[in-house]
């Protein structure tokens, strides 16, 4: 069975050229796609068969408000997953999500059996009693909880959830039941997805609460350049954020010389 | 208002604030880790309990007894480190 991984960014053609290099080469093994979100011209320019553009109107809201996964998760199962039943999970990140070792799908699939995961996540957690901001944003929103409440398999359905939306991994069965679900109420993805996948009845785990695999991945407070090079010499498998350019050169000037 | 004038009504609030947590605020801690989560001042206002201070963590909090509120932190990690 195949994991597909996604590699979501806004990047110039070359930049994700060097990126998908770099990945393909400490994971040849590894099946690796593009679901660009930038510039219609910087898409055309990548000559990589397995991409797909997403324009996705909630992404030009004020950041942290109301970006949504529904338009992301309907392109790539329709270009990617609906044809193809050898793909059982999906793992989306962002491309400031920076992978540092090849055995990354390995490790997050024996993460999913041990905790018979369907949704894997950095604190992909309850969130309902927090002062998490998107959780007192909604957690009287009318539609929302109407919609909860409508769709929910459990009794309580005011309860919420988040996680952090750089890198999750999610089961093929809990994109499908996603993306079965004729409407969604305007929300943020970050809740959204993991409240949504709780209330049809799938299994939502906090990576952290398992294993160490999301160590060095947080929200904010960007990595340096030498933190990078320093992690990755020290055989850990994510990062998260690191933006900068110099980034997956250097990564490839180690991987190399190993 | 102008943007100088707003600016400074800004720097002043924050120091006032953070005078007044670092001065008369007191630490809440995680109830599972015993680490200190934020300093908070708790007010009464116009029928809420506000609890300044607490935006700087990342927390949890329900009721422990009739009238006592428990805190814990959200991130695992962050916890875990704590009781280690």
């Amino acid at each position: 069975m195949t994991m597909l991984n996604v590699v979501m960014t806004h990047l110039r053609a070359p930049a994700v050229r060097d990126s998908l290099r770099y990945l393909q080469d400490i994971a040849p093994e590894a099946r690796f796609a593009i679901c660009h979100v930038g510039e219609p011209a910087d898409f055309s320019e990548l000559e990589y068969a397995d991409k797909v553009l997403v324009d996705d109107p909630s992404f030009r809201l004020p950041p942290r408000t109301f970006q949504s996964f529904h338009e992301t998760f309907a392109a790539l199962y329709d270009r990617f997953v609906k044809a193809d039943p050898t793909i059982d999970s999906l793992y989306l990140f962002e491309y400031d999500h920076m992978i540092l070792d090849g055995r990354f799908e390995e490790r997050i699939k024996t993460l999913a059996v041990e905790t018979d995961a369907d949704l894997l996540g950095k604190t992909c957690s309850e969130r309902t009693g927090t002062n998490w901001i998107h959780y007192v944003r909604f957690r009287r929103d009318e539609r929302l909880v109407a919609h909860l409440r409508a769709i929910s398999v459990h009794e309580d359905p005011a309860r919420m959830y988040g996680c952090l939306g750089n890198g999750f991994w999610l089961k093929r069965a809990a994109l499908e039941a996603y993306l079965s679900v004729d409407e969604h109420p305007p929300c943020y993805g970050e809740l959204y997805l993991p409240t949504l996948l709780h209330h049809l009845g799938f299994r939502v785990v906090d990576v952290d609460a398992h294993s160490t695999l999301y160590r060095h991945v947080r929200a904010d407070g960007e990595f340096t350049l030498s933190e990078l090079v320093r992690l990755k010499h020290e055989g850990h498998t994510f990062v998260h954020p690191y933006k900068g350019p110099s980034g997956i050169p250097a990564l490839r000037r180690i991987t190399e010389s190993a | 208002m102008p943007l100088q004038e707003r600016l400074r009504v800004h720097t002043l609030r924050t120091i006032l604030k953070w005078s007044a947590l670092t001065g008369a605020g007191r630490s809440i801690h995680c109830e599972i880790c015993g680490r200190e989560l934020f300093k908070g001042i708790p007010v009464v206002w116009r029928g809420r309990l506000r609890l300044l201070g607490s935006a700087a963590g990342f927390v949890r909090v329900d009721w422990d007894g009739k009238n006592t509120l428990a805190f814990r932190h959200v991130e695992q990690e962050v916890c875990k480190a704590g009781s280690r």
